[in-house]
């Protein structure tokens, strides 16, 4: 399955990049996936300060990040909701300046 | 929300422009003359949304400020200015605030909000627009927003990017649904645009006058992400938190 990661704040100044295309299949994540799951599957390519931003130490989706998938918030427990083609966008929380 | 205050003929000549916005007109008007806002805080972002709501006419502003003016606030805090550095920020924007609106009431606190003032601002206030940059002053503000019952607008900024939404309470995600907890990596200093915070603030001043007044959609349970880098503009829809700490059970008067 092929996916567009969407980066915003934080994540996009960690990573210096604001997309990624992506296939599951390359992830090795199966035909279903949690966002735990698709989160720990990159984070073992970017590395461990993305792992860091992205996971808590339980290896759960930090608290302070919102999982999109299209233009909706996604639920972070159990399998995520996505086709082929979609767009997941990572939001982390941001404030005042 | 807040009781109509009737204008006075010179405050229907200075508003004549607005009064033409259709659904807004003289009741929306006296709607915003009635209310109470507090603003915190008043740098780059909060800064410009009281200057907005003192333009717009609304009746009051709580404004929670410590600290005086440094160089490095001049890039982006439109209320301070060159002669006021070293001086109280809130002092400034006061004074700034009543060269533009006379008639404006201002109250102020040279403090920043914190768990020994929350209550009594959010109480003084019959709607909050959020500014700070510490996640601590956010939560204490979203908290006392869901106790008692007072819309926020959530508005933030990183880079050349904005967040907004409007929380109310019992109705939408509050921010303690949306992030349990502040990044463990945030760094109090971090890039600021002075325009892309001005943005934010222009967009959360609309949105709490589209509040007060009765009038439009607000961002309810929907979040406006911006990237200015490509002038992207999405809207996400949010979804509460039934096990949240701070509004979990907690249902619309």
């Amino acid at each position: 399955m092929r996916l567009t990661m969407i980066y915003t704040t934080q994540v996009k100044a960690l990573l210096g990049q604001s997309t990624e295309q992506i296939d599951t299949d390359n992830l090795g994540l199966g035909a279903q996936f949690s966002a735990a799951q698709l989160l720990t599957a990159l984070a073992a390519q970017h590395g461990a300060a993305f792992g860091q931003m992205v996971l808590d130490p339980g290896g759960q989706p930090a608290a302070s990040l919102l999982v999109c998938v299209g233009d909706e918030q996604a639920a972070t427990a159990g399998p995520l909701t996505v086709r082929d083609g979609d767009t997941i966008t990572l939001l982390s929380a941001i404030s005042g300046g | 929300m807040t009781e109509p205050v009737p204008l006075t003929d010179d405050e229907r000549a200075i508003y004549q422009w607005q009064l033409w916005i259709p659904e807004f007109g003289e009741a929306g008007q006296e709607r915003l003359k009635g209310a109470s806002v507090l603003v915190s805080r008043v740098g780059g972002l909060g800064g410009l949304v009281a200057y907005q709501l003192a333009a717009a006419g609304v009746g009051k502003l709580i404004l929670a400020h410590g600290g005086n003016v440094r160089p490095s606030d001049l890039n982006r805090q439109l209320l301070m200015t060159h002669d006021g550095l070293g001086k109280s920020r809130v002092e400034s924007a006061r004074r700034r605030l009543l060269e533009l609106n006379p008639r404006l009431t201002v109250e102020t606190l040279a403090e920043n909000v914190a768990e020994s003032n929350v209550e009594q601002l959010v109480r003084a206030a019959d709607i909050i627009v959020d500014c700070a940059p510490l996640f601590e002053e956010r939560y204490l503000m979203n908290r006392e927003a869901v106790r008692q019952r007072k819309p926020l607008v959530d508005c933030a900024m990183y880079d050349l990017e904005i967040h907004l939404t409007t929380i109310l309470p019992g109705r939408t995600p509050c921010l303690s649904c949306l992030y349990p907890e502040k990044p463990a990596a945030w760094k109090r200093e971090f890039p600021v645009l002075g325009a892309v915070a001005g943005t934010a603030a222009c967009l959360g001043a609309t949105e709490a006058i589209k509040l007060i007044a009765g009038f439009g959609q607000p961002l309810a349970g929907r979040m406006l992400i911006g990237d200015l880098r490509d002038m992207s503009f999405r809207t996400i829809k949010l979804n509460r938190r039934e096990d949240c700490r701070v509004c979990g059970g907690v249902r619309e008067k």
